[in-house]
């Protein structure tokens, strides 16, 4: 369906990579909507000059989203769409459709507190080599990463927000929460998880990030400790569902 | 993975563009990198957020250049349409707003200006910061209200990969952005901030510059209303 658009040498490559080193450097601001179309083109049609090719399918379809709507005997009646051009843009017809969503896994949206607590105790119940996990989100709430923290006790004062900070700055995450293990089999938070969250969840508000939870797990059952957030209105409706799922548990 | 009008998910096509970029790594490797990149950002327009160096770490140069082709693509799909010189909904206006920022991994400001009838008459490039900091002039954006002839605006400007809650600093801007245009006898109708498919609009009351006042609302792109956020408390 496509083509190595490296493979022209004549004077249209030179003209192609220009282009593409003006949209590197300067966005797709300043390109006119056939310039965009002539470009994409290049994708399917790997020699000469696709810019009037460009223009003959918004003539013919009158705007740019007219002719990802076209069907495929529509697109090859304009002169220079045969059937590869035609099924290129067919294809990309519902990935540069904003209403479309993609397809996510519906498991990794944790839009309840219980959900998120049982998949971080599972987490740790298969990763026996730490006792400290570290939940990563975004605004939605779709889960970006779990990472295995170091510190065999989360509430000595030994575990500090450093690596906590470094890594949801390196997932780009935006919400948080910790699982935590007691070794001794005892799901109850000391004074010292109290103290250690706190100063997690408070160096974490500074670059952004929210902290929601701190569950203790201690054999089959998890305590959540909920985070307060600290903003007064809630990025998204997910996180909402999620604040608003929280049943019993202490808050701090 | 196919849907019914036989386009491309996000999967199949990254898949599609991985088999030219990466010609060195197996099928296997290029199926796993295109499921991962899918089920992390779920949609085209999360992924296109991305800068153009972290594509590129991600998926190589080539490969980069080409999904941020795609997003400006579907930025045009869904902006080109917005007709000026008529009114719109409230949802007609927010989805142009977002639709507007797809594919920008940098903060940008633009001004949507409004005539006394209430009909949009531009919507104005501003400024441009690094990915999360921008300082907006006040000057800029009077001139620009004030050129347009604008009896009222709404203030715009994203959060690439971020949330669409306003930050203490978007609140301030917006409110030495409003008296400034005040000044000029502009009046400023919201602040939308906007980030991935969504946005939050901070909505000036009446009384704005007495008391302060100012709700919240969320929205997402494609969808009618909007959910007005209760506070969470402190």
């Amino acid at each position: 369906m496509r083509d190595n658009i490296e493979t022209d040498g004549s004077i249209h490559a030179g003209h192609r990579e220009r282009m593409r080193e003006k949209l590197v450097r300067h966005g797709d601001r300043i390109f006119a909507t056939y310039e965009l179309l002539e470009m994409l083109l290049y994708y399917v049609l790997p020699q000469g000059d696709t810019n009037p090719t460009a223009k003959r399918l918004l003539r013919a379809f009158g705007s740019i989203d007219g002719v990802f709507r076209a069907s495929r005997e529509q697109l090859m009646k304009v002169e220079g769409v045969g059937a590869r051009v035609a099924d290129f843009l067919l294809s990309l017809a519902a990935v540069t459709d904003l209403s479309y969503i993609g397809p996510t896994s519906a498991s990794l949206v944790f839009d309840d507190s219980e959900t998120l607590g049982a998949h971080l105790a599972d987490y740790l119940d298969k990763n026996t080599d730490t006792n400290i996990s570290f939940a990563l989100l975004d605004n939605s709430m779709r889960l970006i990463a779990v990472e295995k923290m170091e510190g065999e006790n989360f509430g000595s004062g030994a575990v500090r927000p450093g690596p906590f900070i470094a890594a949801a700055m390196r997932h780009g995450a935006t919400i948080a929460a910790i699982g935590y293990t007691h070794r001794n089999g005892l799901p109850f938070p000391y004074s010292g998880d109290y103290e250690t969250a706190k100063l997690i969840r408070d160096e974490l508000k500074k670059i952004g990030v929210i902290m929601l939870e701190l569950y203790i797990i201690g054999g089959e059952k998890v305590t959540t400790v909920h985070m307060q957030p600290s903003f007064s209105v809630s990025p998204s409706p997910a996180l909402d569902r999620f604040v608003k799922s929280r049943r019993g548990g202490n808050v701090i | 993975m196919r849907n019914e009008n036989n386009s491309a998910t996000l999967y199949d096509t990254l898949l599609e563009i991985l088999s030219d970029s990466m010609r060195d790594k197996s099928a296997e490797e290029r199926s796993a990198l295109a499921r991962s990149i899918t089920e992390r950002f779920g949609s085209l327009v999360v992924v296109a957020s991305l800068s153009y160096a972290e594509l590129s770490e991600l998926v190589g140069e080539r490969a980069a250049i080409e999904i941020k082709l795609y997003a400006a693509i579907a930025s045009r799909r869904a902006t080109d349409g917005f007709r000026y010189g008529i009114k719109h909904s409230h949802s007609e206006i927010l989805d142009h707003i977002i639709a507007s920022f797809v594919g920008s991994s940098r903060e940008q400001y633009y001004l949507m200006s409004f005539d006394k009838a209430g009909r949009v008459i531009a919507f104005d490039f501003m400024a441009e910061g690094s990915i999360n900091a921008l300082e907006v002039s006040a000057r800029i954006v009077t001139e620009c209200a004030i050129k347009r002839r604008a009896a009222s605006v709404i203030i715009a400007h994203n959060h690439p990969l971020g949330s669409p809650i306003p930050s203490e600093a978007d609140m301030n801007t917006t409110g030495y952005l409003a008296a400034a245009l005040l000044a000029s006898g502009v009046g400023t109708l919201a602040s939308v901030i906007v980030a991935e498919r969504s946005a939050g609009e901070i909505a000036l009351a009446e009384d704005y510059f007495d008391t302060g006042r100012v709700s919240i609302e969320y929205h997402e792109y494609g969808k009618e209303g909007a959910v007005l956020l209760d506070g969470l408390g402190k």
